[in-house]
């Protein structure tokens, strides 16, 4: 075999050899001593690349977030809760953290014994992680215009818990019911059904001013999940296959409850939960008018929110459980 | 189905975001860009979402970067200000004049040399950047041989050209 061209060293180093390219190229290195030089050259080459690509990673601070109006979700009085009294609202934070790490994992090239540097850490991985890690939480307002919401009138007071499964008894449909299928035909990126706006709550003016910037939800204790549970008195709505980070619970009203997953490195999306059918004055309602966010799941009222766009998050509505 | 979307966001949306940042040098845009990305992904159900989603995000940039050339040109000259005031050392200089030194460097590389470059680095595999550039993917390793070097090369120049303005 005459000598190796710099893009299968690169490739190698990168893992992209197929198994058969490997073995003849290592066993070529294992008798050429100029092209095992060349490699540990090349790995090196890369590992310097590496670096600095990183310094050109985007920089990850609050700052570059704060002023992005498309992530500042405005809350209204929603229109949908005709006869379940119940709350959520949403809240979303992202923390740009490292992204490699959920970059797929590259093949190690380390496993040929005779190239001297063949203790050193694989290519890819190690560079560029540190630096991104390292970077600070970010926190998105989402609560700019959001209003306490006092008792609607127009609504019988629910005496007694309601059954779970009930369905609402105004005739408006509530994200809650959305069958299986059409909720299937929505992920497959139909358009998201918009609860459509309704008349029947009567909503009173806003007991507290618009709070922008606030980072709702993360001044709340965190608690574990089984008073959680006993708060909700029901299993906690979560999407599945996502790491729950925190859950958290209203300190003025222990019946709501925040539930915080990881979908990427950095982004939470919450889920504010409460039981459907809780008491319209033991709840902040936050969420816009026609908000596709809000949905009964089970005996709980959940909305979502998180910095992505509605579409985004109504999809991921859906698959809570 | 929805396991899926979370994956595909889980494993791409920030490496996307690092992509669109090194074409559009603005943060904040890039995360738009990527959002919507995404959301177009979510709409086109596409079969390799994450080839996808670079290849809509590249275009998004392209058009991007034509609407606010004019803009750019502008905003890359208060970005070279520090260094034009007086650059110090390098161990001194603050992310933002790396960064900008970067990006000066990433500019040096031909297109298609910087593109799989980025590709490569937004965790791309060699069949995902061959198929999207159009290159052979046995040429994929010598596109990135040559763009890792010149990036180091160019990046080791403009720091001489910072050294001998100084003086």
């Amino acid at each position: 075999m005459s000598h190796v061209d710099d893009g299968t060293l690169h490739a190698y180093l990168d893992g992209e050899l197929s198994p058969v390219e490997r073995g003849r190229l290592e066993s070529h290195l294992a008798d050429c001593a100029p092209c095992r030089e060349r490699l540990a050259q090349e790995r090196s080459l890369i590992e310097s690349a590496e670096r600095l690509l990183a310094l050109a990673a985007p920089p990850a601070t609050g700052r570059d977030l704060r002023g992005v109006p498309r992530r500042r979700l405005r809350f209204l009085v929603p229109g949908v809760w005709a006869a379940s009294l119940a709350a959520a609202f949403l809240i979303g934070r992202t923390l740009f953290v490292s992204d490699r790490q959920f970059a797929p994992p590259r093949a190690p090239a380390e496993a040929l014994a005779p190239v001297p540097s063949a203790a050193a850490p694989a290519v890819s991985a190690a560079p560029a992680a540190g630096k991104r890690a390292a970077s600070p939480p970010r926190t998105v307002a989402l609560a700019e215009g959001s209003h306490r919401v006092a008792a609607t009138e127009s609504v019988p007071p629910a005496p007694a818990p309601v059954p779970a499964a009930a369905p609402a008894p105004a005739p408006l449909a509530t994200p809650g019911v959305v069958s299986n299928q059409a909720a299937q035909a929505k992920l497959r990126g139909d358009s998201p059904a918009f609860i459509p706006p309704t008349a029947v709550t009567v909503t009173t003016p806003p007991l507290l001013p618009p709070r922008a910037d606030e980072q709702i939800g993360t001044s709340w204790p965190v608690i574990t999940a089984a008073p959680a549970r006993d708060a909700l008195g029901a299993e906690l709505v979560q999407i599945p296959g996502l790491p729950i980070r925190d859950i958290r619970q209203d300190p003025a009203n222990s019946g709501t409850v925040l539930v915080e997953q990881e979908l990427a490195a950095g982004t939470v999306v919450q889920l504010l939960q409460a039981r459907a059918e809780a008491s319209v004055g033991e709840t902040l309602m936050r969420a816009p008018r026609t908000s596709p966010l809000v949905k009964n799941v089970g005996r709980l009222r959940v909305q979502i929110a998180g910095p992505l766009s509605v579409d985004s998050l109504f999809k991921l509505l859906e698959a809570a459980r | 189905m929805p396991d899926d979307l979370a994956d595909v966001y889980r494993t791409t949306f920030p490496a996307l975001v690092r992509f669109l940042y090194r074409k559009v040098w603005d943060a904040a845009r890039a995360e738009d860009l990527a959002q919507e990305a995404f959301s177009r992904a979510l709409a086109h159900r596409p079969e390799n979402p994450r080839s996808w989603l670079f290849v809509v995000a590249a275009n998004m940039a392209r058009d991007e970067a034509r609407r606010t050339a004019r803009e750019r040109r502008h905003l890359t000259l208060l970005a070279n200000e520090p260094r034009e005031r007086g650059p110090s050392p390098e161990d001194a200089l603050d992310d933002e004049l790396r960064r900008q030194r970067v990006r000066e460097a990433l500019e040096r590389l031909t297109p298609r040399d910087r593109e799989v470059l980025l590709l490569w680095d937004a965790g791309l595999s060699y069949d995902e950047i061959a198929s999207q550039t159009g290159l052979a993917r046995t040429a994929v390793g010598t596109t990135l041989a040559r763009a890792r070097r010149r990036l180091i090369e160019a990046y080791g120049s403009a720091s001489e050209d910072a050294h001998v303005a100084r003086g």
